[in-house]
């Protein structure tokens, strides 16, 4: 592989970068700060056998994720078969009572899942974390890739690389396949969202309009688009990136300022495809990750492909004197937090710490899971070898298709395993190989 | 068996012209075994325009809007009930119902009993507890008191009755819901509780210790006050002062 001009182009590639607006933004300390993100050149090599094994291991994970949330909102057989203990789906954070009984347009939830994923030392992909919510994070390889494409054309056309340039192209036929007879939109919060530079590129890369709530109203249990000229349009899908409880506040939070009234009446009445559906939090969180791996054989009747991390789930009494005993050598996660935050490492406790989380494990074992640590392997950058992790994009419409790229994310400190981009990480593109 | 005459009427007066408004209402009574709407009218005032959906409950919401401004908003729904209360509700007990929720939490100072009965008999001397165990009185308890809250005051209004047998029954994992609805006479709107016993819900008023009977009309069922709200809605407008009546009247 051969990415020299790509390494001598750094400079210009992160200028080009900050000039497009490649950033997102957080809140610390209650100021909302923009911070850059930064681009390391040297790119993930994926095989093409390699591509192909996660492709056929996402595909089948996503369908199983999306037939196990069918399930919950209707029937719950997964529950009344004894697969999964009812406490966690029915006392999840993420189960929406909102959503019992009331399933989406063509039984997709889970439009556009990103899937986190580690290749260990030994070689073995597993996956850390599925997001089926609001998975950000696509736009970033996809101005790199433009961006390196006018750099070094020569680059693309000297390896053999799978051309990344139709995730805009699969959005928009995700959403044209939920669409219930209108225009696409893509719903923002607004500019101060930690994600806005994505929302506005994808809208505009997907021929999508990009409104803000205030935009959106529902009439007669139909969604429409107000525009600057007040002319009304009917919107058949929201790509909406704006979370669920702040999304209808005559059915959520009540105090929501970024939410559009009375959209849940829209959505239930299949008079909108909502991308993603409501209510998927109760598939994604960290509880219900260990069960992922049985609801695969349950639902589909096949052996899982991908491999969760080893994971430990203290509600379990033997999993718990698993845990009480390896807590050393394990990382604990809350179940209800994300983005890196609500995890800590056993290896960094002292001993006072860990009779500490023994005992918190011993009184709230329903809120945290254990994993071992697994010792992932280092990508080469130009800041030396740092840990990185692989979110890969899953979009189900008409068929469940598995974007050829993915957010190669990575740590910038060399001690860290933490890759989240609001804990300060960078990233890389990502090559699959064509042949 | 009995037929009812039912009304239920809202009116919002604004301090000043607001627009913009959204509204979402449970106050179309429930079909179901128990109760059965012969017929029904729906006004709205100033005319707004709406749609109805269920909710995760099954419960029926009317939700819509009126945009243009206003400065008063009425909401009128009339009708005829059948209802037979010899009969049950047997729909599914969804999990959901065997969770508190925060205004149903039960604490260990609560000091009730079950008795070792038949479970009709089980419900109905828990109301009992409850019932001589709160004073009736409007004013000192909100929408958003919790069944403890109310435990402490040892006063309240019928919701407050309701989330604190239902704190108990989850205690003793006996599946149950709150009901809001209407009952013979005029004022406001009432609640009680239902109990699942494997197969059927039996429907218990522990605000005036008596069973269910066919007086009584459902607008909507869930695990306590929040997921049965009648009235909700929002509106366009700063600084401006609400007021709200509801008149109920049952024949």
């Amino acid at each position: 592989m051969n990415y020299d001009d790509l390494l001598k182009n750094e400079k210009s590639m992160n200028e080009m970068l900050e000039r497009y607006g490649v950033r997102f933004g957080i809140y610390k300390n209650n100021t909302f700060k923009e911070q850059l993100f930064p681009f390391d050149p040297i790119p993930r090599i994926i095989t093409k056998e390699e591509f192909d094994y996660l492709e056929k291991g996402l595909i089948q994970r996503v369908d199983a994720l999306n037939m196990f949330l069918k399930d919950v909102y209707t029937d719950y057989q997964i529950v009344k078969d004894g697969v999964i203990p009812e406490d966690f789906v029915f006392s999840s954070k993420g189960f929406l009572p909102e959503c019992v009984d009331f399933v989406p347009i063509n039984d997709i939830y889970a439009h556009i899942a990103g899937i986190d994923l580690v290749q260990g030392k030994d070689g073995k992909w597993y996956v850390l974390e599925d997001n089926l919510r609001i998975p950000s994070g696509a736009s970033y390889p996809m101005i790199a890739r433009t961006l390196e494409r006018k750099i070094s054309p020569k680059t693309f056309e000297d390896n053999e690389i799978v051309d990344n340039r139709n995730y805009a192209k699969m959005l928009k036929e995700t959403m044209d396949y939920v669409n219930t007879g209108g225009i696409n939109v893509i719903l923002t919060p607004g500019r101060y969202n930690a994600a806005y530079f994505e929302h506005s590129y994808l809208a505009e890369q997907s021929g999508s309009v990009l409104a803000v709530p205030s935009e959106l109203t529902v009439e007669n249990a139909t969604v429409y688009y107000r525009s600057a000229d007040e002319e009304k349009i009917k919107v058949g899908a929201i790509y909406r990136r704006v979370s669920d409880e702040y999304l209808d506040p005559l059915t959520f939070v009540p105090e929501s300022l970024i939410g559009v009234p009375s959209i849940m009446t829209a959505y239930r009445n299949h008079n909108v495809g909502l991308i993603n559906g409501i209510g998927n939090g109760v598939a994604d969180d960290k509880g219900i990750y260990y069960f992922v791996p049985k609801m695969i054989e349950y639902y589909l009747h096949e052996k899982p492909i991908l491999n969760n991390a080893p994971t430990y789930l203290p509600f379990y009494e033997d999993d718990l004197n698993i845990v009480l005993e390896n807590l050393p050598d394990l990382v604990v996660k809350d179940v209800s937090e994300a983005g890196g935050y609500g995890v800590v490492f056993g290896r960094d406790m002292d001993e006072e710490k860990l009779a500490e989380w023994r005992e918190r494990l011993k009184k709230e074992p329903r809120r945290f899971i254990a994993q071992e640590v697994i010792d992932f392997i280092d990508l080469e950058t130009n800041e030396g070898c740092r840990k990185a992790d692989l979110r890969a994009f899953v979009l189900s419409g008409e068929t469940t298709r598995v974007w050829a790229s993915g957010l190669t994310r990575f740590s910038r400190n060399k001690d860290s395993f933490v890759v989240n981009s609001s804990q300060g990480g960078g990233f890389k593109d990502t090559w699959i190989l064509s042949r | 068996m009995r037929i009812l005459d039912f009304q239920y009427e809202m009116k919002l007066t604004f301090s000043n012209e607001i627009k913009d408004q959204f509204f979402q209402l449970r106050c179309l009574p429930l079909d179901n075994e128990v109760q059965h709407v012969v017929d029904h009218k729906i006004k709205i005032f100033p005319m707004g325009i709406y749609s109805t959906t269920k909710d995760g409950f099954g419960n029926t919401v009317l939700s819509g809007s009126t945009l243009e401004p206003h400065k008063q908003f009425s909401f009128n729904v009339s009708g005829k009930v059948e209802v037979d209360s010899d009969k049950f509700c047997t729909d599914r007990c969804h999990p959901l119902y065997r969770y508190e929720t925060e205004l149903t939490k039960y604490t260990d100072d609560m000091d009730f009993v079950l008795i070792d009965d038949t479970f009709e008999n089980i419900i109905k001397d828990l109301s009992a507890q409850v019932y001589y165990a709160l004073e009736y009185k409007p004013g000192c308890t909100t929408f958003s008191t919790t069944a403890y809250e109310a435990y402490k005051l040892k006063k309240g209004v019928c919701q407050d009755y309701a989330h604190i047998t239902l704190a108990v029954l989850h205690h003793y994992h006996i599946p149950c819901r709150y009901v809001a609805g209407m009952m013979l006479g005029e004022g406001a709107t009432h609640a009680w509780i239902e109990a699942y016993d494997g197969q059927r819900w039996y429907a218990y008023d522990p605000t005036n210790n008596k069973k269910v009977d066919d007086t009584y009309i459902a607008l909507a069922k869930g695990r306590d006050w929040k997921d049965c709200c009648i009235d909700k809605g929002i509106f366009d407008g700063k600084d401006t002062k609400q007021k709200l009546k509801v008149k109920v009247k049952v024949k």
